[in-house]
């Protein structure tokens, strides 16, 4: 499996957004992503060009009525490839985060990771 | 008063902007155009660009939309100019593969002049010349040759000759019994490579190449000592395996190569037998390069180690002028990592780009001219 050219702490802050959202069956998109990391619009969609071009995150238009004049956003979402590679991104740099996040969809704590990312 | 005045004239234009919508069309246009720099995949800009309309949508303000819109500019263009830096990159790898050709091309410039250098080796030396090769083999000196082996003639350079061990019948150590001066002529270079060819089914002509790679001063002096060695030792008489032999020595006139050049013709003569045995000893300096040919055969065939010299001396400067070539090159990349700093507009960073590539490649142009015209002009070419 491949990984994204480099791991930043943007990268970092938007995987979490995506495996949260993931995690709640919630769509988001690139203004949504810049409002809960708090990152800047070029730096979001840097991040998601990386993500998108290892295979990690997929994306699709939002569909749109015929009477909705505004331009149509674009969601994005982990691929399972995506979701496993995150998984094991975050336990080794942010853990808290990822058992938050298992906290909350499974009321539960997450199951610690084996060694060569197999959960 | 004024202060007062201009920051109000600046409010109302804004509001008026943002009345208008101006502000908001223009952000519209500059995020289109923000995508379509960034991204070189076509569909890849139009999904972006359509994204980022959307994206400014989400913002209540039409200055705001602006503002997005002028950083998502602001990003490309820093995304363009790294870019753009990665592609000097190529055009230089694409340069100096171009010079490699124009090697090649003049080594079999160089057989049609009948210096029979052989393109391939020649090629095969070109690429260890290359940055990482510039060293190798060579220490510190500047200017030299890469890689002295590579440097050595081929046999195929030598019409009718094949390689064979070095020739040791009348060699420095031996003279030097007899004349200090030889002796003395030895040089404590920093690399040395040496290769013996004899004639194919005969008894001779032998030939022999030693090449000495030393600091220039050092390579000047090897030449003086040699000169000074034929004035010494005129004649004397040497036993080699129980047969006497009367040598005699002296200086040969012969085309000035390079730095410098130094020809002897030393003639040895076994008493008794009356077999008289000719041999050429020519040295070349070349900055700090020293060719040595020696030629030697009963009777020595009149222009045979001048081809040989020429052959050599054309491929000592081939190698040569790669290696500094390549040297040039690296420094043009190194101050266009200086020059290409920050954010610069592409337009300007690629014109910057087409200059610094248009220069190596006239270095490279001038470096294949000047090889090209010495080995056409033949001796006394710089």
């Amino acid at each position: 499996m491949s990984r994204p050219s480099r791991i930043t702490g943007p990268l970092l802050d938007v995987s979490v957004c995506l495996l949260r959202a993931r995690s709640h069956g919630d769509l988001v998109h690139g203004w949504l992503l810049m409002k809960q990391t708090g990152c800047s619009g070029p730096t979001v969609y840097g991040v998601l060009d990386r993500l998108e071009d290892c295979g990690w995150v997929t994306s699709r238009w939002e569909d749109l009525g015929p009477d909705t004049s505004r331009p149509r956003r674009r969601f994005y979402e982990l691929t399972s490839a995506g979701l496993t590679g995150v998984r094991e991104l975050l336990e080794h740099r942010r853990p808290e985060e990822l058992r938050d996040i298992a906290r909350r969809s499974h009321g539960g704590p997450v199951p610690r990771l084996a060694p060569g990312g197999a959960s | 008063m004024i202060t007062l005045t201009v920051i109000a004239v600046s409010i109302a234009v804004l509001a008026a902007a943002e009345y208008a919508a101006v502000a908001a069309r223009a952000a519209g246009s500059v995020a289109r155009w923000s995508a379509r720099l960034r991204y070189d995949d076509p569909e890849r800009a139009a999904i972006r660009a359509e994204e980022l309309s959307a994206l400014l949508e989400q913002q209540a303000w039409n200055l705001l939309k602006l503002a997005t819109a002028l950083r998502f500019a602001c990003a490309a263009v820093r995304v363009r100019a790294h870019r753009t830096v990665a592609g000097l990159y190529e055009q230089m790898a694409a340069v100096t593969a171009d010079g490699r050709v124009v090697v090649k091309k003049m080594a079999v410039v160089a057989v049609a002049g009948g210096m029979a250098l052989t393109a391939g080796v020649i090629a095969e030396s070109a690429l260890s010349g290359t940055p990482g090769g510039i060293e190798a083999g060579s220490g510190s000196v500047q200017g030299a040759v890469p890689d002295l082996d590579a440097a050595l003639l081929p046999a195929s350079a030598l019409p009718g000759f094949q390689a064979e061990p070095a020739v040791t019948d009348l060699s420095f150590a031996e003279l030097a019994a007899v004349c200090p001066a030889a002796g003395a002529s030895q040089s404590a270079a920093s690399a040395e490579a040496t290769e013996s060819f004899g004639a194919s089914g005969s008894a001779g002509p032998d030939i022999s190449e030693t090449l000495l790679q030393s600091p220039p001063s050092a390579a000047g002096r090897l030449l003086t000592q040699l000169a000074d060695t034929a004035r010494v030792c005129e004649a004397f008489t040497l036993n080699v395996d129980g047969a006497t032999l009367r040598v005699g020595m002296a200086r040969e006139a012969f085309p000035v190569y390079g730095d410098g050049t130094v020809a002897l013709r030393i003639t040895v003569e076994m008493m008794g037998n009356s077999t008289v045995f000719d041999s050429d000893l020519v040295a070349v300096r070349h900055g700090g390069t020293v060719m040595l040919i020696t030629a030697t055969a009963p009777r020595l065939k009149p222009g045979l180690t001048r081809s040989a010299i020429a052959a050599a001396y054309a491929r000592v400067t081939v190698l040569r002028a790669t290696a500094a070539a390549s040297r040039a090159h690296l420094a043009q990349i190194s101050q266009t990592q200086w020059i290409i700093t920050g954010v610069l507009v592409p337009s300007v960073a690629e014109a910057a780009i087409a200059v610094l590539a248009s220069n190596a490649s006239s270095t490279l142009a001038r470096t294949a001219s000047a090889v090209s015209s010495s080995q056409a002009l033949g001796p006394g070419a710089p």
